[in-house]
């Protein structure tokens, strides 16, 4: 989130609200859920690190309000985070991992995990779908594009692996009931 | 007419309490056994609210030929007024059967459709027919676009069926053409469009009525991200205007949207 921060204050000053409204606009609540005191609290942080500063400006009838600027060494820690290397994808998914265990082991239904999930997604899927409608810029079309295809992807995932799971029988279970025969 | 105007020929059934309507809904409450109401806008106005909008009772149809498992195997669906139903599953499923078998292109083996109460089986071949233009809007996978329509022409045609004048039909085909970002193309043949701008013309002419059920078979299928997402905008618009839409889907934003997702299994119902 830092890093977030730091980059939509390179694009301009605002204060508290402004980014947090920003960061919703652009991150959507879909990908890291916000609320104000976590936006306030890595400000400060920031600040404090000398890598943003603040300006009060004084308000008719409200309040003063801080607009914040991004240091010279706040860009600088921002360009390293760009220029770092990424780490490499990360595929693993825990709810596939249960489903997966769910089906071998035996012990939970694991159709109904399935079932559980779809709806979890597809409910997550339309949320970045929504923003899709107020996306307005080329940054914006492709955050949402890149949540919405992941999504996608896990639900495909999920479809495959109710019609691949569904007269799967546990190892163990099938080798106790050869046994008793 | 107003939406409370009692008429002999009403259902005896009466709703419990008044329903608040919004100034601008058009309601009316049309008994099933009589043409639903159109507007000098050529808007067909939703039936009954007394009745589901679309129910399956025991739905089932075999194919000969096609070995011991029926294609749907006893179906047993409601679905509400104004609700957007994903049918989902397999292919082999039954997910097309049961659409054909809805919209009234094939006939079950036993088992009932219900369209706003009106039983389907029951009906004359000319009251089928006469449903299936007022009521029911229809986008197969097969486009059927006329070839030799230009696409406004296409988009215009079922209005005109339905009795529209051609300026109010030239007209409102333009606005929908326009919605869907194609205004450009009205005077084009459907064979010089892409198929994603085709399929669109072929929503635009199954929703040009405002049918009060809309049946759609993978809308989505085979078009661009680009061109899908057009296409579920254009759906969006239509649940939010109060129609019903059945849509057979693989498309997991097309489900997304869904109220509800019925899945198909070896023509049963699993879920949903």
């Amino acid at each position: 989130m830092r890093q977030l921060i730091l980059a939509l204050l390179a694009s301009g000053t605002g204060h508290g609200y402004d980014l947090k409204r920003a960061y919703e606009q652009n991150y959507g609540s879909v990908w890291t859920p916000v609320n104000d005191g976590q936006i306030y609290v890595t400000l400060s942080r920031l600040e404090k690190e000398g890598l943003v500063e603040h300006e009060r400006r004084e308000q008719e009838s409200r309040p003063d309000r801080k607009e914040f600027t991004i240091t010279e060494s706040g860009t600088a820690v921002l360009i390293a985070w760009l220029n770092e290397k990424a780490a490499p994808p990360n595929v693993r998914s825990e709810t596939m991992l249960r489903i997966l265990a769910a089906a071998a082991s035996g012990l939970v239904d694991h159709r109904s995990l399935i079932r559980e999930a779809q709806h979890e997604y597809r409910t997550a899927l339309r949320r970045v779908e929504e923003l899709r409608d107020r996306a307005d810029d080329t940054i914006r079309s492709l955050l949402v594009e890149s949540a919405s295809l992941q999504l996608d992807a896990d639900l495909r995932w999920l479809e495959m692996a109710d019609q691949q799971l569904r007269s799967f029988v546990p190892r163990r279970s099938a080798e106790k009931s050869e046994h008793g025969r | 007419m107003a939406a409370n105007a009692s008429d002999p020929t009403e259902s005896s059934i009466t709703p419990l309490g008044p329903t608040p309507l919004a100034p601008t809904q058009r309601v009316s409450t049309v008994s099933a056994s009589r043409p639903p109401a159109s507007t000098s806008l050529g808007i067909v106005v939703p039936w009954s609210r007394l009745h589901p909008a679309l129910q399956c009772r025991s739905l089932s149809k075999s194919y000969p030929g096609a070995g011991a498992v029926p294609a749907l195997g006893g179906v047993d669906l409601s679905i509400n007024d104004g609700e957007w139903v994903a049918i989902m599953g397999q292919s082999g499923s039954g997910k097309s059967t049961l659409l054909n078998l809805v919209a009234g292109l094939d006939v079950p083996d036993s088992g009932q459709v219900l369209i706003a109460g009106e039983s389907m089986g029951d009906a004359s071949a000319t009251r089928r027919a006469h449903l299936r233009r007022t009521h029911i809007g229809i986008v197969l996978q097969s486009l059927n676009l006329l070839a030799d329509l230009t696409a406004r022409q296409n988009i215009e045609l079922p209005m005109r069926m339905a009795g529209v004048r051609k300026s109010v039909a030239r007209e409102r085909a333009n606005d929908l053409l326009d919605d869907m970002g194609l205004g450009d193309l009205g005077d084009r043949l459907p064979s010089r469009m892409s198929g994603g701008q085709q399929q669109r013309i072929a929503i635009a002419r199954a929703l040009v009525n405002q049918p009060a059920l809309v049946l759609a078979d993978e809308p989505t299928g085979s078009l661009d991200r680009a061109s899908a997402t057009a296409v579920l905008d254009v759906l969006r618009r239509s649940h939010r205007n109060g129609q019903t839409l059945v849509v057979v889907t693989h498309d997991q934003r097309v489900a997304s949207y869904a109220d509800r997702v019925v899945t198909l299994e070896d023509g049963l119902v699993v879920t949903g």
